[in-house]
């Protein structure tokens, strides 16, 4: 994608799949700032990687690959400056005020949002799996993105799921 | 509580998601150049720190053999002295070198290739600093050899002898242990990681534990 044609095509492909690297930083960073930060450093990794973008292979599944990769270092990152972990522990208490004393619109807006602590909680890579599942990506494009096999993505999963399922059954109850 | 069940609350509309990022031209472009520098700088600058001290470290030694090359007449300690100043160029070169490969391994790290690929190489990036470390070790024996001349070998006291001996001995077993011993198979071992850590290596420790979780993922262990 050299010429100015095809940058604007790769601008308006990566606004219409915004959803992607939204969901991504909700699930790798917590704060807003750090969101933001996160959201410019994936944006700026699409528009430089846009050249090893091919029309054989699916937009999704590229843009999953360069914003997952951007995501789990950025994040790699901010836990090697040490600064993670005393910021993961107040956000941990943040969040979970917020969870007792947020007044839900309903049990919908609720379930997402614990879903999403659940999700948050998963280690770097589960918790790509995990948003991929979710976003009801096929086995075999979960495989390609991650570059495991599509057996070990049905067997994780599932292990996965199990756990997940159980921690938003424990909380909501 | 079903797989549907779940996919359709994760998908559902977000408010949030409608103030999300207002993705045009200008904003790519002001983020391009806001973010040029910042590319990979958490692996990259210890490495070009790295460089740079090892690069004047070199010059300095080169300098020392020149002049002594150049300058003394031949001895018994002239040999010492450049073969021990030779030995610990060699091995600040090697170590510079391999920061320098790095250097160029993380310019090709390609983000759009698949995710344990392109983390493991990361990951493996950050951990390489060990092999610099272990060259680095190797010099350590020849800082106690580098003075030693014809009057200290022919004349030298029993005294002298028996503490040039066991500091060379000592820091010739300790850099070839430690060469032999810090490699990435050892590194689930405590006493190596709580050195590693004891030395400031944190982030190789943690680059080893990606590395492990890595294969661990992409081999469903």
């Amino acid at each position: 994608m050299d010429n100015q044609n095809n940058k604007k095509e790769l601008i308006e492909l990566i606004q219409k799949n915004k959803g992607i690297i939204f969901k991504i930083c909700n699930s790798y960073c917590h704060n807003k700032d750090a969101r933001e930060d996160l959201a410019q450093e994936i944006i700026y990794q699409l528009w430089r990687s846009g050249n090893t973008f091919n029309a054989d292979q699916k937009f999704s599944t590229w843009m999953y690959r360069v914003s997952l990769n951007v995501a789990i270092s950025f994040y790699r990152k901010s836990k090697s400056a040490n600064t993670f972990v005393q910021f993961k522990e107040n956000l941990k208490d943040i969040e979970d005020n917020d969870y007792e004393n947020a007044d839900y619109e309903n049990e919908h807006e609720k379930t997402m949002k614990l879903l999403q602590k659940c999700i948050n909680e998963l280690k770097e890579l589960d918790r790509a799996l995990m948003i991929l599942f979710l976003e009801a990506k096929s086995y075999k494009e979960i495989a390609e993105i991650l570059g495991i096999t599509e057996t070990n993505v049905a067997t994780k999963i599932s292990r996965i799921k199990d756990k997940l399922k159980q921690k938003i059954l424990n909380l909501n109850n | 509580m079903e797989d549907e069940y779940l996919k359709r609350i994760w998908n559902s509309p977000d408010k949030a998601m409608e103030n999300f990022l207002d993705i045009n031209k200008q904003s790519f472009e002001t983020t391009q150049i806001k973010k040029a520098k910042s590319k990979l700088k958490f692996i990259l600058f210890p490495k070009i720190i790295g460089i740079v001290l090892g690069l004047g470290w070199i010059s300095f030694m080169f300098l020392l053999i020149y002049f002594c090359v150049l300058y003394t007449p031949m001895s018994l300690g002239k040999f010492f002295f450049v073969s021990s100043i030779g030995m610990i160029l060699l091995s600040t070169g090697l170590a510079v070198f391999l920061y320098i490969k790095d250097i160029f391994t993380i310019k090709q790290i390609d983000n759009s290739q698949n995710v344990t690929i392109t983390q493991r190489k990361l990951a493996t990036l950050q951990f390489s600093v060990m092999k610099s470390v272990r060259i680095l070790w190797l010099q350590l024996p020849f800082y106690t050899t580098w003075y030693l001349n014809y009057e200290l070998i022919v004349h030298g006291s029993v005294i002298f002898w028996i503490v040039q001996v066991l500091l060379t001995g000592l820091t010739t077993w300790l850099a070839v242990g430690l060469f032999r011993y810090i490699n990435y198979q050892n590194l689930n071992k405590k006493p190596v990681r709580n050195f590693m850590r004891g030395y400031g290596f944190y982030s190789v420790v943690q680059a080893m534990d990606f590395i492990k979780e890595i294969d661990d993922f992409k081999n469903d262990r």
